[in-house]
């Protein structure tokens, strides 16, 4: 499902909010490829990934009337969805690794790119976590410092730096284990830690 | 590849993953369908609360009119009896009419609890119950006397009695008892209620005298009453009947001093001594008004009231009311002479009676006092 541009989800969003059934549908239905990325990156795969999703929608359904547009709309879906990921995270901590059958189930990839997804996924796993939600919220989805900072709920130095000791650790570990990475599905061994 | 060109390569991977559609469409299906049940979920305890709290209160009503129920006490039986006064007998009560005519009525009450009510009106009459240690006489009244092996108690229901016992005078005003600390708060509660319903008796007019001649009672009896049929036509000079009542209340109470519970030895108030003229009243009652007015210090009343007792030649009490006359001229009123001549009647009359050893000791003692102990010799 290709993303809905951010005038277009502004848009959606104004709309729901004044009862339009149908543009919340569609503002959730763009929302939700958001947020099934986010928290498949930061969670990583199995049940507790779907339970998180779920009860990611479900906040952003009931929080839309609140909704003020400070934000654009991902950045806000994006903010509740970490919030719920902690929260899950903080329930089960266990992060599964599994193979490219997860990428595939959830992302509308051909075979090589579902490895390449189980590769990064499993290098996400590997890191700290805070380095991990800022790389992923920076990197994947290019929020700036400032809007990642707000949804971490952390400074936009703090974000940024935790952005760059993160890249600079998923080098390192796809130096080490770059054919591993890319034909192994196993579990994510622990990275050696680099100093900025 | 270097690793950073491998890591831009797998992000921009990444960036362009898409998440496949019907995911997205399944995942705000069930997200819409659980926020519409989570929003409704908060608001729907109070049904819930409100439903049990009405089965609970529905439960209790239940229990509550399926409990089993003491059996309602039976409605006492109610009888008139002159024109202006009606009593309810307890089931099981024993009573008997001993008077009634004109200007008093006078009830016994041998067993239960006798309610009675008079209506007052313009004439006085005096209403009298009596039981085992007690003598109410009302005015204008409803109030109860109930007998039991405990003694008697009062429960005055409208206006107020005055209880006149051995150890003093109660006023016992409406809605009050005696003595305190018996059973009395719902004694004749019920047997009232119902001769406050009643209508004033046939023929009852407060401004007209009431008939002097009511020897009997004019409803019906209970089955287990007994109807003493006392000789109502023969003038009434019962002591009770003839004392004035006492100014602040609508009852009086007397009780027998020989027969009470309580302490004798408190100064009683006085009574009349206009008991002494001859009686309808049973032996055995006239009996214990002797013993009344000897306890409460009239010695001359209660030594007339024994002579009366005397005069009248019966077996059973007419020696023993003779012989207490003895005691009492002795005792009580310091006459040994007229002690002696009793004496000497009763040795005459009774010379086989059970107290003729007494009698004959209380002949001594009349004799000493004379100065003529000697003379104390054995007839």
């Amino acid at each position: 499902m290709a993303p809905v541009p951010p005038e277009q989800l502004a848009a959606l969003a104004r709309r729901a909010q004044a009862g339009d059934a149908a543009a919340t549908a569609e503002l959730l239905r763009a929302l939700y490829v958001v947020v099934r990325k986010q928290i498949h990156f930061i969670l990583g795969a199995g049940p507790a990934i779907d339970d998180a999703v779920q009860e990611t929608m479900i906040a952003l359904h009931r929080a839309l009337p609140g909704f003020r547009g400070d934000a654009s709309p991902r950045t806000w879906a994006i903010t509740i969805a970490m919030r719920t990921a902690r929260r899950q995270r903080r329930r089960d901590a266990r992060h599964p690794g599994g193979g490219e059958d997860v990428e595939v189930a959830v992302f509308d990839v051909d075979q090589t790119g579902a490895a390449e997804l189980a590769v990064m996924r499993r290098a996400l796993a590997a890191l700290d976590p805070k380095k991990r939600e800022a790389f992923v919220l920076m990197g994947i989805f290019e929020l700036t410092a400032a809007e990642a900072g707000r949804a971490l709920g952390t400074f936009a130095n703090t974000a940024a730096s935790r952005f760059r000791h993160a890249r600079a650790e998923l080098e390192a570990y796809l130096a080490r284990h770059g054919d591993e990475t890319l034909t192994s599905p196993a579990a994510p061994r622990p990275l050696t830690k680099v100093e900025p | 590849m270097s690793a950073g060109r491998d890591l831009d390569h797998l992000l921009a991977r990444a960036r362009q993953a898409e998440v496949r559609p019907e995911l997205a469409a399944a995942a705000v299906t069930a997200a819409t369908r659980a926020a519409h049940e989570r929003a409704v979920a908060p608001r729907a305890w109070w049904p819930r609360v409100a439903v049990g709290a009405g089965l609970a209160l529905a439960l209790a009503a239940v229990v509550l009119l399926a409990w089993p129920r003491r059996a309602a006490p039976p409605p006492a039986a109610v009888v008139a009896i002159g024109d202006r006064v009606a009593i309810a007998v307890s089931p099981g009560g024993r009573y008997a009419v001993a008077a009634a005519d004109g200007d008093h009525t006078v009830v016994v009450v041998e067993r239960g609890a006798v309610t009675a009510r008079l209506w007052p009106g313009a004439r006085p009459h005096r209403l009298a119950l009596r039981g085992a240690d007690v003598e109410a006489t009302a005015t204008g009244t409803v109030f109860t006397v109930a007998v039991d092996e405990r003694g008697a108690t009062v429960r005055v229901h409208e206006g107020t009695v005055q209880v006149i016992a051995a150890d003093g005078a109660h006023a016992v005003a409406a809605g009050a008892w005696w003595p305190d600390g018996r059973a009395g708060r719902t004694l004749g509660s019920g047997a009232a209620a119902q001769l406050r319903a009643l209508p004033a008796p046939r023929g009852f007019a407060p401004d007209v005298p009431a008939p002097t001649d009511t020897t009997a009672p004019t409803a019906t009896t209970p089955p287990d009453a007994v109807a003493l049929a006392p000789d109502a036509a023969a003038p009434t000079s019962d002591a009770a009947s003839a004392a004035p009542p006492p100014p602040s209340t609508d009852a009086a109470v007397a009780i027998d001093a020989s027969s009470s519970p309580r302490d004798p030895s408190t100064a009683p108030p006085p009574i009349d001594a206009g008991a002494t003229a001859p009686s309808p009243v049973p032996l055995n009652e006239r009996w214990r008004r002797a013993r009344l007015l000897r306890a409460q210090g009239q010695a001359d009343a209660a030594r007339t009231a024994c002579l009366d007792i005397a005069a009248a030649g019966d077996p059973t009490w007419s020696p023993i009311a003779l012989v207490e006359a003895i005691r009492i001229d002795l005792d009580a009123r310091s006459a040994p002479e007229a002690a002696l001549t009793l004496a000497d009647q009763m040795l005459a009359r009774w010379p086989a009676h059970a107290l003729i050893t007494e009698t004959r000791a209380l002949r001594c003692r009349a004799l000493r006092q004379l100065g003529r102990g000697a003379a104390c010799a054995p007839p």
